[in-house]
């Protein structure tokens, strides 16, 4: 387990690091999982490229900085899998009822932010994708909050905000979905401004359009 | 004998709706005629194409850009043209820095080059000279990709309508005042164009306004007019539309400012780096609506190959260098 030669390189001003030195198919020491935690919380999001590792080694590695949670509170698991979520256009058509219905909910979001507890991390593994397209673009929610005008931050630190599971209102009413959204139902209420538990920085809690209601 | 016809240049497209890499070409040397047309198609089909690793100088830059249309001169405002070179545009953060203040674009929003001239460029094509190790990307957005994600109302209602467009819009609210910006109000460039305008290669219609030069549309309320410029202008930045490229030296990036609007780096205002790149400028036809209706020019002349009249002394002393510089 000897320590790899880990190079993180910037991709963006605020956001974004591609971390090179890595081979995730083999067991990390504690010095390189520690190095890739140090480039995470510095850059928000980290990329590793030409990894070819299988579902159990996406769990290992992610075991490494945290307790996996099941693949999602209401989406199914990979088979065999139950910590793997699927991102899957095949599967969103049984679930959602359509081969479109899903389009509509692609904008911004921090994931599972309707549970009590969000997710702290999440690691991404692509499998199939087309040769052009289908890129996903991430922000950086500590300096968008640091970008806001003095009265704005002391405004938006005072108010929290109602995150709920939902889908779009044309999603079939008959769909898989909405008929476990209707059976467990996911409502939290969040700070809009939340303090990052390691570095301390302040954040825009992700309040996005499609599922979030200011409360006052 | 399809397989005697070698593909000239590779065209590998970056995402669904815009932008391209084209490998295989040296802008520098002289290019066939096939190529300047497999570019000029790609260009068309993508709306910006990029090159990597060119190294290319000021000249060699005029002459490739050349081969698709007329050079403009730098920009309807430049006063100070490069020695030798006044098709050349500097987009340079030490030149701003005396110019404007602090800042690494010049217009920080959204924006089609020189849409407040009656006919601005057909396209513009942006070299890079010194670029920082990360930060600083571009980004471009199609026009005719986010006109045709409009539902029918919407694109009914702006097909008909026409907008004024301005340089130095947002001038007074961001930036410190200077000779220079005094000399640009006095100089005004306003046009009205249509707010969707027919591609005259393509005939594909483009959402045609962007929030660094449109004023407002003509004929609505102030408030009728904020609120649908605001949704136009969201719906051209949408990610969807768009391709964010990062800029290394002797990257190059080749657009149709007819279909495109672009966003200059949004990330670099904490960092203390240089970037200085160079843009050269075909000269555009003036827009056309979907009724046919050409844009009309409210104040300011048609930009060109030769600088607007007032700038001509400073013109003549730039291409008398270049006389030198080539004898």
């Amino acid at each position: 387990m000897s320590s790899q030669v880990i190079e993180v390189q910037p991709i963006a001003g605020h956001t974004g690091a591609e971390i090179r030195g890595v081979d995730l198919s083999k067991p990390l020491g504690d010095a390189d999982v520690a190095k890739i935690r140090a480039a995470l919380l510095q850059w928000k999001v980290i990329f590793l490229r030409g990894q070819h590792i299988t579902p159990e080694q996406q769990v290992a590695f992610a075991r490494r900085f945290g307790k996996p949670t099941p693949a999602h509170p209401l989406l199914d698991a990979v088979a065999g899998h139950p910590e793997v979520l699927p991102i899957d256009r095949r599967i969103f058509e049984q679930e959602y009822g359509g081969k479109d219905r899903r389009r509509d909910l692609n904008g911004w979001h921090t994931d599972v932010t309707a549970v009590i507890n969000p997710p702290a991390g999440s690691i991404l593994r692509a499998e199939e994708v087309p040769p052009y397209g289908g890129d996903t673009t991430w922000t950086n929610l500590v300096a968008a909050f640091a970008g806001l005008a003095e009265p704005v931050k002391r405004f938006a630190e005072k108010l929290r905000a109602v995150h709920s599971f939902s889908v779009p209102d044309d999603v079939d009413a008959s769909s898989k979905i909405r008929a476990r959204i209707a059976a467990n139902p996911l409502v939290t209420e969040h700070p809009v401004v939340r303090v990052h538990p390691e570095t301390g920085e302040k954040r825009c809690s992700s309040v996005r359009p499609s599922s979030s209601t200011l409360s006052v | 004998m399809a397989e005697a016809r070698t593909r000239v240049v590779d065209v590998r497209p970056l995402a669904g709706h815009i932008g391209a890499e084209i490998k295989g070409a040296d802008l520098s040397g002289a290019l066939s005629d096939e190529t300047i047309a497999s570019i000029r198609a790609a260009l068309l089909k993508w709306k910006v194409v990029f090159f990597r690793d060119q190294k290319i100088d000021h000249a060699e830059h005029i002459a490739f850009a050349r081969r698709f249309g007329e050079v403009t001169y730098a920009h309807p405002h430049e006063d100070q043209p490069l020695a030798g070179f006044p098709e050349i545009l500097p987009i340079d953060s030490r030149r701003y820095e005396s110019k404007y203040g602090k800042r690494y674009s010049y217009e920080n929003r959204w924006h089609t080059d020189v849409t407040a001239a009656v006919n601005p460029p057909a396209a513009s094509i942006l070299r890079a000279s010194v670029v920082p190790a990360y930060g600083g990307d571009t980004t471009w957005t199609n026009l005719v990709a986010a006109y045709e994600g409009l539902s029918p109302a919407v694109r009914e209602l702006i097909d008909g309508l026409r907008a004024e467009h301005r340089f130095g819009l947002r001038f007074a609210e961001q930036d410190r005042e200077s000779a220079y910006l005094k000399k640009v109000r006095e100089n005004p460039l306003i046009t009205e164009h249509p707010v969707v305008r027919v591609h005259p290669e393509t005939k594909e219609r483009a959402l045609f306004v962007s929030p660094g030069f449109t004023s407002h549309i003509i004929g609505l309320s102030r408030l009728e007019s904020t609120r649908l410029l605001d949704l136009l202008f969201e719906q051209i930045s949408k990610p969807a539309y768009t391709v964010r490229f990062h800029w290394e030296a002797g990257s190059v990036a080749f657009w149709d400012n007819r279909a495109t609007a672009h966003l200059g780096p949004q990330d670099l205002g904490h960092l203390d780096v240089e970037r200085v790149l160079y843009r050269v400028t075909l000269t555009g036809d003036v827009p056309v609506g979907v009724d046919g209706v050409a844009s009309r020019s409210i104040a300011g002349e048609v930009f060109g190959a030769k600088p607007p009249e007032r700038l001509r002394a400073a013109y003549s002393a730039s291409a008398s260098v270049q006389k030198v510089v080539q004898a």
